[in-house]
């Protein structure tokens, strides 16, 4: 096996453990996605949908629902995990394996949301069983949902940096998810005549509106506007982590990578 | 200690070489030099101890080692390659660090084992069953499940050490691996230590323990204000310290005169049948016709411990810097 698969594995393994250790608060996760997707499946659409809002039919809330789902994990997961290995102790030695932390990070994240994801899946197909409701997500919003996952994770990857460099950011955190969500919620069409003419430069928003083109308006997924929000959210990534190893280097160049 | 602690070195390169490492802080009062200059290396089945006073720098050098903080001057090379640029050098490296602070205490020792062994590059069945073997082998076996805030200070010590081994790295980096131990624990780790250099690891270990240093280490480094100022094998440096000092024992007190013969050659005689004397073999040989013809009933040469090399290396640089901190 890679390394890298390896390193996933294992990621995999200690979400997997770490969810049967602890049943009360698997048991009161499992409990709210339940719930919520029986609301979501039973007609109870404007509370559920998050601030991305791609529609009123069952497919846009879910799909609404999962996106939010997943921005909040790119967004914060790796600045949380960062506090949490640094109050516990075990910050230098994820550093000091063979894969470096963002590495662990990365993996980290990605176990999160996949456990989560498979969770979620597991409930949504039991509710439409259950109800008889049936549901058809086109394979290209997959597709219209990358650049705006590559962007979040991006930012998320600033956060890591500044987790890194300070330790405990829980009211940036907090902060960033509102931005996130005053950037993605108000279509470029209500903004002001000057930003509109430059909402592609600013992080996740070209995502959100190409999602927003596909799932709400029910245009097909055009090129251009993919492209541009694709480099966007690429561009965001690269930027994010490259902040992030600069912020790492700073601390280790002034020997506080285990306590601020 | 079986070869199941046996690290894989792939040549006869030195294990760990570190060469003219410095680093500067900033402190309140502007910047302070916390490491000047240290150099050290190690070869396979060697045990360093880097001893030196609270605040001295050790803790810095190793974690300039592992590439924790990066140096303002100075390289690294571990088995050949650099932990600075390449975090695939740490796979050659094992480290404890902050005694039990390196584990996860919801996990059970067995669960922190494969964890951390999966995270190094062990498939997932080599690294549980490397776990039970080490958790057997430090007497951890009955522990195995338990969860690992539950275990005492000296297990959860162990613990740490053995999931630093996980990966059998040949480089094992322990940063005051006996501190907070009872004495049981601290005995056992410091067998543990040399049974690691036995099965041919190199270790690197920082204490201000003397006596840990004494007992397991083959060479000693002695760091003050972030610079070696010692370094040798601890019976070098206990002979450099003890070299000249000569206790006689006599049958007969000595005479008036002849204890002023000897006062005047400038030899201690603290109790009337013992002579304590500093100096050369020209010296033992002045002071043996002084007391001619008394009755030496045993002549020993005295052997100084690694804690008075340790003091009167200190003292010895603490006057010098003083001095110079005059003339300036």
């Amino acid at each position: 096996m890679l390394p890298t698969l390896r390193l996933l594995s294992a990621e995999v393994w200690r979400v997997w453990l770490n969810f049967r250790r602890y049943p009360n608060e698997a048991f009161a996760s499992m409990t709210s996605f339940t719930i919520l997707f029986y609301a979501v499946v039973m007609g109870a659409q404007g509370a559920t949908a998050g601030p991305l809002a791609l529609g009123s039919g069952l497919e846009a809330l879910i799909v609404s629902f999962v996106l939010w789902y997943l921005a909040v994990i790119g967004l914060g997961s790796m600045a949380w995990g960062i506090q949490t290995e640094a109050q516990v102790g075990t910050l230098e030695q994820l550093w000091l394996t063979p894969h470096g932390l963002w590495r662990v990070l990365v993996a980290r994240v990605a176990a999160f949301a996949t456990l989560q994801l498979v969770l979620t899946g597991v409930l949504l197909v039991a509710m439409l069983l259950l109800t008889g409701r049936r549901l058809f997500v086109p394979p290209e919003t997959l597709l219209a949902a990358l650049p705006f996952l590559l962007g979040i994770n991006g930012l998320g990857f600033v956060l890591a940096g500044l987790a890194v460099m300070y330790k405990n950011i829980t009211g940036t955190i907090n902060l960033a998810q509102y931005l996130v969500i005053l950037l993605i919620a108000v279509p470029p069409t209500a903004w002001p005549a000057v930003l509109q003419k430059v909402y592609q430069l600013f992080p996740l928003v070209p995502g959100a509106e190409v999602l927003r083109q596909l799932m709400a308006r029910g245009m097909p997924l055009a090129e251009t506007p993919w492209a541009v929000a694709a480099a966007n959210g690429l561009a965001y990534l690269v930027l994010g982590l490259l902040f992030y190893l600069w912020a790492e280097r700073r601390v280790r160049r002034s020997g506080r990578l285990s306590g601020y | 200690m079986n070869n199941m602690l046996s690290p894989v070195v792939p040549n006869s390169t030195p294990v760990l070489r570190a060469t003219g490492l410095r680093k500067r802080y900033m402190g309140k009062q502007g910047p302070v030099e916390a490491v000047r200059g240290v150099s050290l290396q190690l070869d396979a089945g060697q045990v360093l101890a880097f001893l030196g006073p609270n605040g001295a720098g050790k803790t810095t050098t190793v974690k300039m080692i592992c590439g924790l903080v990066l140096p303002d001057e100075g390289e690294v090379r571990i088995l050949g390659e650099n932990p600075m640029q390449s975090s695939r050098a740490l796979r050659h490296v094992g480290a404890v660090l902050e005694g039990n602070r390196n584990l996860y205490w919801h996990l059970t020792p067995i669960e922190n084992l494969e964890y951390y062994g999966m995270i190094r590059g062990l498939p997932r069945r080599e690294a549980r069953q490397r776990g039970w073997e080490l958790l057997e082998q430090l007497g951890l076996g009955d522990k195995a499940r338990e969860k690992t805030h539950s275990l005492s200070r000296g297990m959860q010590q162990k613990l740490a050490l053995a999931v630093a081994l996980i990966h059998r790295p040949p480089l094992m980096l322990l940063d005051e691996p006996t501190l907070g131990l009872d004495v049981e624990s601290a005995i056992a780790m410091k067998r543990m230590v040399r049974e690691l250099a036995q099965a041919g690891q190199a270790v690197l270990l920082t204490t201000h323990q003397l006596d840990v240093a004494e007992e397991v280490a083959d060479r000693v480094a002695i760091i003050r204000r972030g610079e070696l100022v010692a370094e040798g094998p601890p019976a070098a440096l206990t002979a450099r310290f003890a070299a000249g000092t000569y206790i006689l024992e006599l049958a007969q007190p000595l005479d008036a005169v002849t204890a002023r013969r000897l006062e005047e050659l400038g030899v201690v005689h603290p109790e009337p049948r013992k002579l304590t004397l500093r100096g050369d073999a020209q010296l033992f040989w002045q002071v043996m016709e002084a007391i001619r013809p008394a009755e030496v009933v045993a002549v020993q040469r005295d052997r100084a411990t690694l804690t008075e090399a340790f003091l009167q290396l200190i003292k010895e640089e603490s006057d010098a810097s003083d001095t110079a901190a005059a003339v300036r």
